[in-house]
């Protein structure tokens, strides 16, 4: 076998699906590779995903489950403590109580986080991802963005995209564009096979149908 | 100096009563000076800024307007931030640092300033630490810019930017001569 074919085979084999906290460990039984069982929708972007299954959606979405995955995304403890300030200051935004904080420590500890909400935050996420053509990134980010936007969310991730697009190139919006399509046929795949929780979707369609998980 | 306290509420609210949208709105699809591309900047200025027809500079799209944007203009900004940040983009960057934060203004959001720096320290964490040092920087040395056009009582949007009538460059591109 030629060294570049056995290099291929490896890095697929390498990479199992991710199933959050369980599988995936090191030295654990590597999986074969998935195959993508949705195909590219042919409606409008707007009309993939209905009301219903976006409402079935939201109501499975636990924005924890994205917290627990996250500690396992890098596998290296000496990344622990970055992976570890990014939950706490970036996802998790600033309370600021009416009444005023209970102690000194929890004052400090909301005044270093973030002041965007999930939604805004978001939006900087996918603008990044698209500039780098970050197919893993976008495609839990566009959920996420979906879940977290509470009016017109299908329009407004798709308006947010083709902003980014706009400045990125023509060629990076119809890129962000087929990927959201593709997103948006894979949750009302999963919707329609019972699929809405967060972890389920993640862990078992996302790795699915996103191969390069 | 922190970068949140750079400027003070008082020329902050200088700035916001300087601010003119239109302009900006008006300005910007002018900004690329080659005709055969009126078209795609006359659809940035409509779809993606959800300009009016009439405040969009060169003109000559085919067919209906396209449909405006949904995103408010502190979301387009957000997304515009993080892309010129990504990019290292010196031009986009403080002009849109600037309209950002009017918008923030305009909409009294509180903490305005810590909003923007939020923005670049999340774009930074994706897309690299050198970048969000790249991004502070930036708004650390627009902030000081407009805090100094403050005391000098140049506080409107034409004035920061450019005079659309004599095309003299205003005080962000004097603090920013990038292409």
């Amino acid at each position: 076998m030629p060294k570049t074919a056995v290099k291929r085979r490896l890095h697929t084999r390498e990479m199992p699906a991710y199933d959050g906290d369980q599988a995936g460990s090191p030295g654990g039984e590597p999986q074969s590779a998935p195959t993508p069982s949705v195909a590219m929708p042919d409606e409008d972007t707007l009309a993939i995903l209905s009301e219903d299954g976006l409402a079935a959606l939201k109501q499975g979405y636990n924005a924890q489950v994205f917290a627990s995955l996250a500690k396992g995304m890098i596998r290296y403890p000496k990344l622990d403590g970055e992976v570890e300030w990014i939950g706490d200051n970036l996802y998790r935004t600033q309370v600021r109580p009416s009444t005023g904080y209970s102690t000194a420590e929890a004052a400090s500890a909301d005044a270093v986080r973030t002041t965007l909400n999930a939604t805004e935050r978001e939006m900087v996420v996918l603008a990044v991802a698209v500039a780098k053509r970050d197919l893993f990134t976008m495609a839990g980010h566009i959920y996420w963005a979906l879940m977290e936007t509470k009016h017109n969310p299908v329009e407004r991730v798709a308006d947010a995209l083709i902003t980014a697009g706009t400045y990125c190139g023509v060629d990076s919006t119809r890129w962000a564009v087929a990927v959201y399509r593709k997103v948006l046929a894979v949750l009302r795949a999963a919707v329609a096979d019972g699929f809405k929780d967060t972890k389920s979707l993640l862990t078992l369609r996302y790795p699915q149908e996103f191969p390069e998980y | 100096m922190d970068t949140l306290g750079i400027l003070s509420p008082r020329e902050l609210e200088a700035l916001r009563a300087g601010y003119n949208r239109k302009m900006l709105l008006a300005l910007a699809p002018q900004l690329v000076a080659y005709s055969k591309l009126a078209p795609e900047t006359s659809w940035i200025a409509q779809a993606v800024y959800a300009a009016p027809p009439n405040s969009t500079g060169p003109s000559g799209s085919a067919g209906p307007p396209p449909a405006p944007t949904c995103l408010t203009p502190w979301e387009r900004e957000i997304v515009v931030l993080s892309l010129a940040m990504a990019k290292r983009d010196l031009f986009t960057m403080p002009a849109h640092l600037y309209w950002a934060l009017m918008e923030l203004l305009e909409h009294r959001v509180e903490r305005p300033v810590e909003k923007l720096a939020d923005v670049i320290m999340t774009a930074g964490t994706y897309s690299g630490i050198d970048d969000a040092r790249w991004g502070i920087s930036v708004l650390n040395k627009l902030l000081s810019a407009l805090g100094t056009a403050v005391t000098k009582n140049l506080t409107t949007t034409q004035q920061l930017l450019v005079d659309p009538d004599t095309g003299v460059p205003g005080v962000i591109p004097q603090t920013f001569p990038a292409i």
